[in-house]
């Protein structure tokens, strides 16, 4: 059986619902569940060992969209936290946090999958933190600027 | 009675992504379900269409100091929002519920998440009380 059926199976046996799709050639798919509020996909590349990779993605918040600014935040926080890869998406509005598993058995991903899914959800909760601290931080400065400016 | 009165919380962990079962009988509607590979269940009872309780259970380590785990119980029960936590089936249990007065189910789906949060919460920092020196 594929790994990625395997692995969709063992997502379900957890009480997740999960969405599979595979590539024609039948040796990568991509899993999609939701876990605590967010989507979550799961890349399954079918070598011996297989590969896995799990993301999510984040909406940055209109106000907050600088992408030269973010893109550094981002990677202070990758830098920081270490395993996890950071992109830019859609034009700045979304990042996608990204853990490279590596190549390994099924069985020693799925024992510690939901660390591994923890470990994005904290690291993209930790870099829209970041952003959103930058900017207000900048907001206030402006803010602060502008009324020196016009010496209030 | 409404023997359906539930029928927003199994909404709300759809909207989740959880599958759930639903176990209904004469006294009681229950629905049971899985998140992240822990069992958690939900009751309402038919003579108290106000009342719904969330909830899991957990078994306790063998040869857990029952004073320290009352003691940590009784804490976060003093410190947590929502959550009650009790020793349960001669003490080899613990059991985290949340136990709401609502006009209907449909007043808790949108903060479902919220709650099930706060019962993650509230199982991790008991057992990692327990397990600290």
């Amino acid at each position: 059986m594929f790994v990625g059926e395997e692995l969709a199976r063992f997502i379900q046996s957890e009480g997740h619902r999960v969405e599979m799709v595979a590539d024609e050639s039948g040796d990568r798919a991509e899993l999609i569940f939701r876990a605590r509020g967010y989507i979550f996909s799961v890349n399954v590349h079918d070598e011996n060992p297989p590969h896995f990779d799990v993301a999510t993605a984040y909406e940055i918040p209109p106000w907050a969209r600088e992408r030269a600014q973010n893109a550094t935040a981002l990677q202070d926080v990758a830098n920081d936290v270490g395993g996890v890869r950071f992109a830019l998406a859609a034009n700045g509005k979304t990042f996608v946090v990204t853990l490279d598993c590596g190549s390994r058995p099924l069985q020693a991903f799925q024992s510690d999958f939901w660390s591994s899914v923890a470990r994005v959800r904290d690291a993209g909760v930790s870099a829209l933190e970041r952003i959103l601290d930058r900017s207000e931080s900048r907001a206030a400065a402006n803010k602060f600027i502008t009324s020196l400016t016009r010496g209030e | 009675m409404d023997s359906d009165r539930l029928a927003p919380l199994e909404l709300a962990l759809e909207e989740e992504g959880l599958f759930c079962t639903r176990d209904d009988d004469a006294d009681a509607l229950r629905i049971a379900f899985k998140s992240e590979g822990d069992r958690y269940f939900i009751v309402s009872y038919r003579d108290d269409p106000n009342f719904v309780m969330v909830g899991s259970g957990w078994s306790l380590p063998e040869g857990a100091d029952r004073e320290r785990v009352a003691r940590i119980t009784n804490a976060l029960n003093a410190r947590k929002k929502f959550v009650k936590v009790a020793l349960w089936e001669d003490e080899n249990d613990v059991l985290f519920t949340i136990e709401l007065c609502v006009g209907g189910a449909e007043e808790v789906r949108p903060h479902f998440g919220r709650l099930l949060d706060v019962l993650r919460d509230a199982a991790t920092e008991f057992f990692a009380e327990l397990r600290s020196a």
